[in-house]
């Protein structure tokens, strides 16, 4: 796909560059352990190493917490800060959890004499709602061509929230200049610490077109002007920005 | 203001069995037998008077019901009036005796009354199977033991797109229905019975509230209605097998009244309106009087004016009423009860837990597997206490390994295709006796997954959970103490007794 390899030649040279300089980046399959400070945190042990993952989330948190009973993939940066919660710090976090069952990972930790990671709220009620976010305006002429990219946990096809705004925004620029809507969507790949290579299922990438483009047309978008492209050729893994190669691409034609 | 005065009203509280003194509002029941009063037990088609505030005691309370829409003809609504053969009306099942609900006790009280004739007791759902002895109390045992009502489903459901991700093998059959010639599953209708309790008509605002365009359990858009255009809760039912109040009342007709005519679209209109008008909380505790006195404010008047909003916030509650409560005035008994109550809204809101194990409430984005949170993060909408997400998971009341251990209600084998991701916690292979949501999507992920019921007029309906699998409101407090290790104080389980009650 032509498409593929020019926003992809892109990443690399973007990514690589920045990340050669400074930060050495782990990707890894482990069990999530849960330690059980006030608000739990969640941490990850690899190659005798705890990284920290962060604290208890919740469904508008920007760090997506693992599941016991499941193992996660981990891919990220490892940041430079102090220990939290006994773990090293990492940045440029993706967690994504594995469909299978593993009863092994069942780890929860003492607290100790660890303290709670700090989080914007304990493990109960928020303070009070956040205040409603503006409602974004309508997309204004002129219009031109305009991209949204969706991405995704390894082997899911799932929209969480930020991905279903940004497929709502999609859809409001598309209804705005009137464009058509092109779906392309690939199948991910990724290179771990210890040199293995893991490749997403078969057919994902077709699921994942076929999922945004049935929400769409729920949506009341018009199926005729969507067209969509699956690349089920596992994307290359570099072990440097994987996650952000498990995507999908809405570009919107005026 | 409305406000509910046991003595300003004539005929609208009925005093039946045990004669209560509710301290504050003390009123006698020797007082009100000189005209005779109504039976508590609405029949289909009597012609009597349904007032604007209709309460009724129950062994700890007063449960309340406001009603908002204009004056009704109880004589001609169709709420009321026997539509099919059966000669059951919406109202049989529906009773404000008990919350809108209906309770085992009084299932059993008409049994005693009717020598199970009533049409309550209908053979079609009314009963354990259809094909069983009529009038025999053992073929009803389901209803007159837990209050449940037999729930016919086709499987697979025609709702399901594509093949089901999931095959139902029969385990266990008490009833013999899931294995019936006729009714059961190799049947020429294949079908499966689970057995449900009624869900209160009442608060209905709340419960048809769509806070969302995208379902964060799902990742899809709420499903869209196509008669009115417009989005749906996906609240109603176990399992939101139905989107708006006239396809329910229009399938209940068929279903538990065995119409066979279609209702006009004036008289689905005409049940609409009457049943999203109608508020139902406690108003009253046998021990302390009202809930609406000494500084707290439940009761139904909170209900009418209060919006659907979350209520999982320090600052806006789920149930914020018994503030005051937490240095309450009264006597030392009312003290110690007022006291009791603030004390089990602190555990509902803020005693944390670790939750683990639900689907669709720990599989949640963002959220995790275990998540130490509160009742409320579940129980989360203001007011009515459902999730407004919308609401239905796998709590584990009615799939093993949680379950209670009974041999009444029927065993069903799950088994998850190699195909489909298995189920997040219990994999492909899972014994329900509900298989709730999974029936209707025929997804491995929701199997055992049943919608929230709202948690006003408790006292008025027991038992609780969809299978009346908790025979009263400290059952639940123990089933949560068990499912999810809270290690409650006896003190604490009484607390969140008495608040629940108060709802
Ligand atoms: C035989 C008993 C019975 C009769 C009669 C009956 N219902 Fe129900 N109703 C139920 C049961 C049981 C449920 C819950 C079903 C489930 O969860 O799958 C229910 C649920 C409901 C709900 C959903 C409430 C919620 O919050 O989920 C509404 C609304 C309702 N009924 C309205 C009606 C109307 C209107 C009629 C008359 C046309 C009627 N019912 C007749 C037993 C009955
Ligand atoms: C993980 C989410 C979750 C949490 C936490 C939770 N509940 Fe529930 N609750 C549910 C679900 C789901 C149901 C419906 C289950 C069923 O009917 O089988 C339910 C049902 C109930 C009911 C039954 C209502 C009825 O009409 O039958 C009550 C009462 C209740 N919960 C109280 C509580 C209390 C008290 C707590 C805290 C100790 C709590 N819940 C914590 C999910 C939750």
């Amino acid at each position: 796909m032509r498409w593929g390899r020019a926003v992809l030649l892109a990443a690399l040279s973007v990514s690589q560059a920045a990340y050669a300089q400074s930060a050495k980046r782990v990707s890894f399959v482990a069990c999530p352990v849960l330690r059980d400070t006030h608000l739990p945190c969640w941490l990850a042990d690899w190659n005798g190493e705890t990284y920290y993952l962060g604290p208890q989330g919740d469904s508008a948190a920007s760090f997506y917490s693992p599941q016991l009973k499941h193992r996660a993939l981990i891919e990220a940066t490892v940041g430079k800060g102090p220990r939290v919660c006994g773990g090293v710090p990492l940045e440029n976090l993706s967690v994504s959890v594995m469909p299978e069952i593993d009863l092994s990972c069942s780890t929860i930790l003492p607290a100790g004499e660890y303290e709670s990671p700090v989080s914007p709220r304990g493990p109960g009620p928020a303070v009070r709602p956040h205040a409603p976010a503006p409602r974004p305006p309508e997309p204004q002429a002129p219009f031109v061509e305009k991209q949204f990219v969706l991405g995704f946990e390894f082997d899911s096809i799932f929209l969480a929230r930020r991905n279903t705004n940004r497929l709502e925004e999609a859809l409001r620029y598309a209804r705005a200049s009137n464009g058509r809507i092109r779906i392309e969507t690939t199948r991910g790949a990724s290179l771990l610490s210890d040199g293995t290579t893991i490749v997403e299922r078969d057919a994902i990438a077709t699921d994942r077109a076929e999922r945004i483009v049935e929400i769409l047309v729920d949506l009341g978008a018009d199926r005729e002007r969507i067209e969509h492209l699956a690349s089920e050729t596992p994307m290359p893994a570099n072990g440097i920005d994987d996650p952000s190669r498990r995507r999908a691409v809405i570009t919107v034609t005026p | 203001m409305r406000m509910f005065d046991p003595r300003g009203r004539g005929g609208a509280l009925l005093l039946l069995g045990s004669a209560f003194v509710f301290s504050g509002t003390l009123f006698s029941a020797g007082a009100r037998q000189a005209a005779p009063t109504p039976d508590r037990w609405w029949s289909p088609g009597e012609q009597r008077e349904w007032p604007e505030l209709l309460s009724y005691p129950n062994d700890t309370s007063v449960v309340s019901i406001l009603r908002t829409s204009k004056p009704i003809d109880v004589g001609t609504h169709p709420f009321f009036q026997p539509l099919g053969e059966n000669g059951r009306a919406c109202v049989t099942c529906h009773q404000p005796a008990d919350g809108m609900s209906l309770s085992a006790a009084t299932a059993q009280r008409q049994w005693a009354a009717t020598g199970g004739k009533d049409p309550l007791f209908a053979m079609t759902d009314g009963a354990n199977c259809a094909n069983l002895k009529p009038e025999d109390p053992r073929s009803h045992s389901l209803l007159l033991e837990r209050g449940l009502i037999r729930i016919p489903l086709p499987w697979p459901s025609k709702s399901i797109k594509g093949e089901p991700e999931i095959k139902i093998e029969v385990v266990r059959d008490p009833t013999g229905c899931n294995l019936d010639k006729t009714y059961g599953m190799n049947s020429a209708s294949p079908t499966i019975s689970v057995f449900r309790r009624p869900r209160p008509v009442a608060n209905l605002r709340y419960i048809l509230t769509v806070p969302n365009l995208f379902n964060i359990k799902t990742g899809y858009p709420v499903t869209l209605d196509a008669a009115s255009g417009k989005r749906t809760s996906m609240n109603l039912m176990s399992d939101a097998r139905l989107l708006t109040l006239k396809s329910q009342a229009e399938d209940a007709a068929s279903v538990h009244l065995g119409a066979t005519r279609k209702m006009t679209q004036a008289q689905l209109g005409q049940i609409e309106e009457f049943t999203s008008g109608l508020y139902m909380a406690a108003t009253e505790n046998r021990r302390v009087g009202r809930l609406d006195a000494a500084g707290a404010t439940a009761g139904v008047q909170s209900i009418l004016e209060g919006k659907p909003l979350l209520g999982d916030f320090i600052e806006r509650r789920v149930f914020p009423y018994f503030e005051a409560w937490k240095s309450p005035e009264g006597t030392k008994q009312e003290k110690a009860f007022r006291a009791s109550v603030a004390r089990g809204e602190e555990i509902f809101m803020m005693r944390p837990f670790y939750i683990r194990d639900v689907t669709h409430l720990n599989t949640i984005i963002g959220m995790g597997n275990p998540i130490k949170r509160t009742c409320a993060t579940c129980h989360n909408m203001q007011h009515v206490g459902i999730d407004g997400a919308p609401g239905w998971m796998d709590l584990g009341t009615n799939t093993l390994p949680w379950a209670e251990r009974t041999d009444d209600l029927p065993l069903f084998k799950v088994t998850c295709s190699p195909k489909a991701a298995p189920h997040p916690y219990l994999g492909r292979v899972i014994h329900t006796t509900d298989p709730g949501r999974a029936l209707i999507t025929g997804k491995c992920v929701d199997v055992g997954a049943i919608t929230l019921q709202q948690m006003r007029g408790l006292a008025a309906r027991a038992p609780y959970f969809a299978n009346g699998s908790a025979r009263d409101l400290r059952a639940v407090v123990d089933f949560y103490d068990r499912r999810f290790e809270m290690k409650l104080t006896e003190q604490e389980k009484e607390d969140l007794t008495n608040f629940m009650g108060a709802l």
